[in-house]
């Protein structure tokens, strides 16, 4: 299910409208302020980190591997 | 209606009439009524019908003039006919005939036209697909690379050949005219295709007519035998030559824009490369520089890659205090030599990153300023700069007083539009001061920022260009300021640019010295004689004063002759340039904006010109505000010289159409209109000088986004988030939703996938539109707003789909409207002394008029004589 | 003709308003709908303002031998509802497994675009569900429980992530939502309803949310919930 034209959220999606100007919808983008929000976020809620640790070792949560890197 | 002399004297008096003149026309009125029969049909039937009659006198306080007014009007009632609807006779049988034809030959000839236009614009796509040129192709291609050569090369020669034909073979009137007739014939029919080759058409045509009509000027209209004409007709025809080699230079710049796209980077953000952003500033407000520092610190760049630095030449200890609020860096120095240049190169040697952002303190980044710009550097290891344009959200001088912000193409919109993508074709895009990423390698290998010039940014760029780095330009708007805000801050940034641009021509001359590539030099010529053209638009705006008050023959040729040259040169030109720049600049306003600058520019060049060594930098001072709105004569004073001194010439003119012989009727009568041209070019100069007031310190931007309002109660609401500035935003809501200010309510926005909350308070509400104002935000939390605001990834894209489309007649009828209201706007901001002097005057003349007869409305449907009967 | 059923990942997530919110938005763009509750609870004619005494429901007619559709009420044009049904003294079980509701499906295909189902509540151990949809959304709230039982649903068998509740000014939501995004990104969309008081009243008032207060930005959600839905259906 990908969001329609009618829906409000995609005009407010700054990126897919930057994608849309350039006419470039294969533009590589990375939501770095995104992937530190997350990388805070598990380290905020010690639950949340645990789980998402346990559950990528499971497999079954599959956090993206990219992140490692961004790490500040 | 009736009348009787008892009310009449109270219904005077009560429309404020004086005592003696009330009881005056009550006389008036008691004689009316003894001897004129006032209750007949006819009469009642005028009485009931008089404020349309006498529409002067309506609302109007009586005075002693009013029965000669009702006089005049009477009799101009008695001898007009009423607008009534007319029994057609024979002769108006026939015109209205004529014109139903007239009419349907005009829609037969459009529809003609809508045709013809449609059938050009599919050409290009069709010749594509033809088997002809399929053939043509392919046998081209079956040809050796000799033979191809060869063939290309007699094809340029006979092109050559028959262009050189066409510039220099004298003709009399009437070949002449069926030569442009032919060449106008061709741009009319080409401009309607689409594509890029028919540009090159337009252009091909227009550097014909502009050569040949320099050539003839060369060849034939230089009076050897008087000193004064020839005097004249010289500084004239270099003026000319100036703009002929500007034209013919912008086309070579400009008739292929590259409209390069970003590169992606490596999908490891490991493998990005470390990034120094610089801020420098030196006596900016510290709320300027904030919002600017806030979009740096959420740019999407990993951060153990990306260091922020405020390089500040004030050493203010609140911007020290603010750094290390916000954990940015913090670099000064212990002089201020060579103002930015200096501070930004003091800055590069206690830093380490390999690549370096620089911002300007007031133009704040978005969110993927770093990930647009950054692919190129790893895409071309010789890449050392990325530009991107300067973008503002506040109306320049020019938008704010002339009302036409974000209708209209602004000044800089043609640059950062059009000229910086057509030099990127020729690699030679530069360096603009801000909005750009530089490699840290190729400052090195200049020895830093330039210092030596006054604009350090093209400087630095063309010495990289010359160590053969190549530079890339991206026209995505990926960060904004604010625009100057005064006319004179505005022309003071303009002359520092000219003057900087001038020395580099003089010290470091583009067209010479090594290693620049032959449309580098183009390029980089052009961007610097263009500052040059203060001179020689001061020049045309005078020139056809030389004939008319000195009666020096400047352009040595028979009136016609010189219509039927300069026309189509101006024609061409025109035409060609609304086809390449109508989207970025509308033709005739580059007039306009080279007028306000040229006199103020014509100075400082040519002193830079002679010694480029003096000169002094200046900042352009920006964030204030005009209290009030004013007329900036300071700036306007040259001007309205020149208009005087246009003025007389039109007085001149008259006096040589009496005096004169009858031969120079026609040499008059094509002086006057230029000059009548040149006023109202003056005039639209003087335009911009009425400076609007400016009412908001924090300027709000325009936007059009959804957002979402939860009150106090626990009810959201969507809404529309309509305008914003750093300190609170405005909200569109639905019908039936109030809210009362000072009611606290949460913002919701969003930005990519995520969406913030912000604490906020209503100040005011008017109708639907409610303002808030934010309060208690955090440090992440006024990040994240700035980054739902200013900062958001396509916060200034589409700006100039909202422009009205190009039309050059129309654009020529506005710029000389745009004239007229100068003037308008010269008697409106008179000094209170002059006025005090011409008051007399005025009421004199307002006095007479209001004696005037006026025509009165027609009745829509029925007449006075029917509605009676 | 579509079904979808919003399963939760615990109870109580207000997953039968917002099936009658879904429902009132699809009939809004002209959709002709049908609501059946499946549970036991019957609670989803409240909210089309049937008489809480009402007893009729497609598992009493079926106890009392009579046509599961004789249990139709058409509440608005193009809007219908199927309660479960209240029988006095003993309770009402399921007693259609998903073979039978399949074929109920392809009964009623032809008189309607779309059947929406509000399925009990089950524990994540009972394997399968009482009927298969052709689309099924899971719906969580943006809390830690949500997160935890996420972690143990199979989310490849759903379409849609639906979160309810959500309330940007908590960090917990938004850090939750956040981390979600990144966990879920290119393997399940996700959709926000905000939380908005105007949700908890619409049922007070015996309305479906669209009828209670279109103005309201839960609404707003719904609605974009509803053309996601119509999308899915065209591609």
């Amino acid at each position: 299910m990908k969001p329609g034209n009618a829906d409000p959220a995609d005009r407010s999606d700054d990126i897919a409208q930057l994608r849309q100007h350039l006419d470039m919808p294969d533009l590589n983008y990375q939501d770095i302020s995104m992937l530190v929000g997350v990388q805070q976020a598990l380290q905020r809620w010690p639950l949340l980190g645990e789980s998402c640790r346990s559950s990528a070792q499971d497999g079954l949560l599959m956090p993206a591997p990219k992140r490692e890197a961004v790490l500040p | 209606m009736t009348l009787n002399p008892l009310s009449a004297y109270a219904w005077f008096t009560t429309r404020g009439a004086q005592r003696p003149v009330a009881w005056l026309f009550t006389l008036g009125v008691a004689l009316a009524v003894l001897f004129l029969r006032l209750e007949s049909p006819a009469w009642q039937a005028l009485l009931a019908e008089r404020q349309r009659l006498y529409p002067q006198l309506a609302g109007k306080r009586p005075s002693l003039g009013d029965p000669v007014r009702v006089l005049i009007q009477s009799l101009w009632l008695l001898l007009r006919r009423q607008p009534l609807p007319r029994q057609p006779g024979p002769a108006s049988k026939a015109w209205r005939a004529v014109r139903g034809h007239w009419h349907t030959t005009r829609q037969r000839v459009q529809h003609y036209r809508g045709r013809l236009i449609d059938r050009l614009q599919q050409l290009p796509a069709r010749y594509r697909a033809s088997a002809f040129k399929q053939a043509a192709s392919a046998r081209l291609r079956g040809l050796s690379v000799f033979a191809r050569w060869a063939f290309y090369g007699v094809l340029t020669l006979c092109a050559f050949g028959l262009a050189l034909l066409c510039v220099t073979e004298p003709f009399g009137y009437l070949a002449q005219l069926m030569f442009i007739c032919l060449l106008l014939g061709i741009a009319m029919l080409v401009r309607h295709m689409p594509g890029r080759f028919p540009t090159l058409m337009l252009i091909v045509l227009s550097t014909i007519i502009s050569c040949r009509y320099l050539w003839w000027r060369y060849t034939s209209t230089l009076n050897w035998n008087d000193t004064t004409d020839l005097v004249c007709g010289v500084i004239l025809l270099a003026a000319e030559t100036y703009s002929w080699c500007v034209l013919i230079l912008g086309y070579i710049q400009t008739c292929w824009p590259l409209q390069r796209k970003p590169a992606n980077l490596p999908a490891n953000p490991g493998h990005w490369p470390t990034v120094d952003l610089m801020i420098p500033t030196y006596n900016e407000d510290l709320a300027v520089v904030r919002t600017t520092v806030l979009a740096a610190l959420g740019l999407d760049w990993p951060r153990e890659c990306l260091r922020i630095y405020i390089l500040d030449d004030g050493r203010r200890d609140a911007f020290r205090a603010f750094a290390d609020e916000v954990g940015v860096g913090y670099i000064v120095r212990p002089d201020n030599k060579h103002a930015k240049a200096g501070n930004l190169n003091h800055a590069l040697g206690v830093t380490d990153s390999e690549l370096i952002a620089i911002f300007d303190c007031d133009h704040v980044p978005v969110r993927s300023f770093l990930q647009m710009t950054v692919g190129w550097f790893l895409k071309d290891p010789k890449l050392a700069l990325v530009q991107t344009p300067h973008h503002f959200f506040s109306p320049d001088p020019f938008e704010r007083n002339l009302g036409s912000f974000r209708r209209r193409p602004n000044e800089g919109e043609l640059f950062y539009g059009l000229i910086q993508d057509g030099n990127d074709m020729w690699n030679a895009a530069f360096f603009c001061g801000s909005c750009a990423v530089l490699r840290r390698t190729a400052l090195q290998s200049i020895g830093g920022f330039a210092v030596e010039t006054v604009t350090e940014d093209a400087h630095t760029a063309l010495r990289m260009h010359r160590q053969g780095w190549s530079s890339a330009y991206l026209s995505i708007p990926q960060a904004a300021g604010l625009a100057t805000e005064s006319l004179s801050a505005h022309i003071g940034q303009r002359i520092r640019w000219a003057r900087g641009m001038v020395q580099i021509f003089r010290t470091d001359n583009p067209i010479f010295g090594r290693g620049l590539s032959l449309f580098q030099r183009v390029c980089y010529a052009n961007a610097m004689l263009h500052f040059l053209a203060g001179l020689p638009r001061l020049v045309f705006l005078t020139a056809p004063l030389a004939f008319l008050l000195l009666h020096a023959y400047i352009i040595y040729a028979p009136a016609l002759m010189i219509l039927l040259y300069v026309l189509p040169h101006m024609i061409h030109a025109s035409l060609t340039n609304s086809r390449m720049q109508g989207k970025y600049r509308q033709t005739f306003w580059g007039e306009v904006y080279e007028t306000v600058l040229a006199w103020y520019i014509a100075r400082p060049t040519t002193v830079a010109l002679f010694a480029p060594k003096k000169g002094t930098f200046n900042v352009t001072a920006k964030g204030g505000l005009m209290e009030q709105g004013q007329f900036d004569w300071r700036i306007a004073q040259p001007y309205l010289w020149l208009a005087a001194l246009n003025v007389a010439g039109l007085g001149f003119a008259v006096w040589r159409l009496f005096t004169g012989p009858t031969a120079e009727v026609g040499t008059v009568i094509v002086s006057s209109l230029w000059v009548v041209y040149n006023l109202l070019i003056i005039g639209a100069a003087v335009a911009v000088a009425a400076e609007v007031r400016q009412v908001r310190r924090a300027h709000r931007v325009q936007m059009h986004l959804p957002a979402g309002l939860v009150l106090a109660s626990g009810h959201a609401y969507p809404c529309t988030l309509v305008d914003y500035s750093d300190v609170g935003v405005g909200l569109q809501l639905h019908q039936g939703l109030a809210l009362k200010p000072g009611a606290q309510v949460r913002l919701l926005l969003n930005r990519g996938q995520r969406e913030f909350a912000f604490q906020a308070s209503v100040t005011r509400t008017v109708g639907q539109h409610v303002g808030l104002v934010f309060h208690d935000l955090s440090q992440q939390q006024r990040i994240d707003l700035v980054h739902c605001t200013f900062a958001r990834a396509d916060a200034w894209l589409g700006w100039h789909q909202q422009h009205e489309a190009d039309r050059p007649l129309r654009s020529l009828v506005e710029v000389l409207k745009l004239g007229a209201v100068g003037y308008l706007r010269l008697v409106e901001h008179m000094p209170p002394w002059l006025r005090t002097w011409l008051r007399p005057l005025r009421a004199l003349v307002h006095w007479l008029a209001s004696y005037r007869p006026r025509t009165p409305r027609p009745i829509p449907f029925m007449n006075p004589v029917d509605r009676d009967a | 003709m579509t079904s979808l059923a919003l399963h939760g990942v615990r109870g109580g997530l207000g997953r039968s308003a917002l099936l009658a919110a879904l429902g009132y938005a699809l009939q809004g763009v002209g959709e002709r709908v049908l609501l059946i509750d499946l549970c036991p609870d019957n609670l989803l004619g409240l909210h089309f303002n049937l008489p809480l005494e009402a007893r009729e429901g497609w598992a009493l007619a079926e106890r009392e031998g009579r046509p599961y559709t004789d249990a139709v009420y058409e509440v608005l044009d193009g809007l219908c509802l199927m309660p479960f049904g209240n029988a006095p003294g003993d309770a009402l079980h399921p007693a259609a497994d998903a073979a039978t509701w399949a074929a109920r499906q392809v009964e009623l295909a032809e008189h309607f675009d779309w059947l929406l189902f509000d399925v009990p509540q089950l524990p994540a151990a009972t394997a399968g569900h009482c009927v298969e949809t052709d689309v099924q959304v899971l719906v969580a709230e943006a809390e830690m429980a949500s997160h935890l039982l996420l972690g143990r649903r199979p989310i490849e068998r759903y379409d849609l992530l639906l979160i309810n509740r959500y309330d940007p000014a908590s960090r917990l939501q938004s850090d939750l939502l956040m981390v979600w995004r990144d966990l879920f990104r290119d393997r399940l969309p996700l959709q926000v309803v905000h939380r908005d008081e105007a949700f908890l009243e619409a049922l007070a008032c015996k309305a479906p949310l669209g009828h209670y207060a279109p103005q309201s930005l839960a609404c707003r959600d719904v609605q974009s919930l509803a053309v996601r839905c119509l999308t899915r259906r065209q591609s």
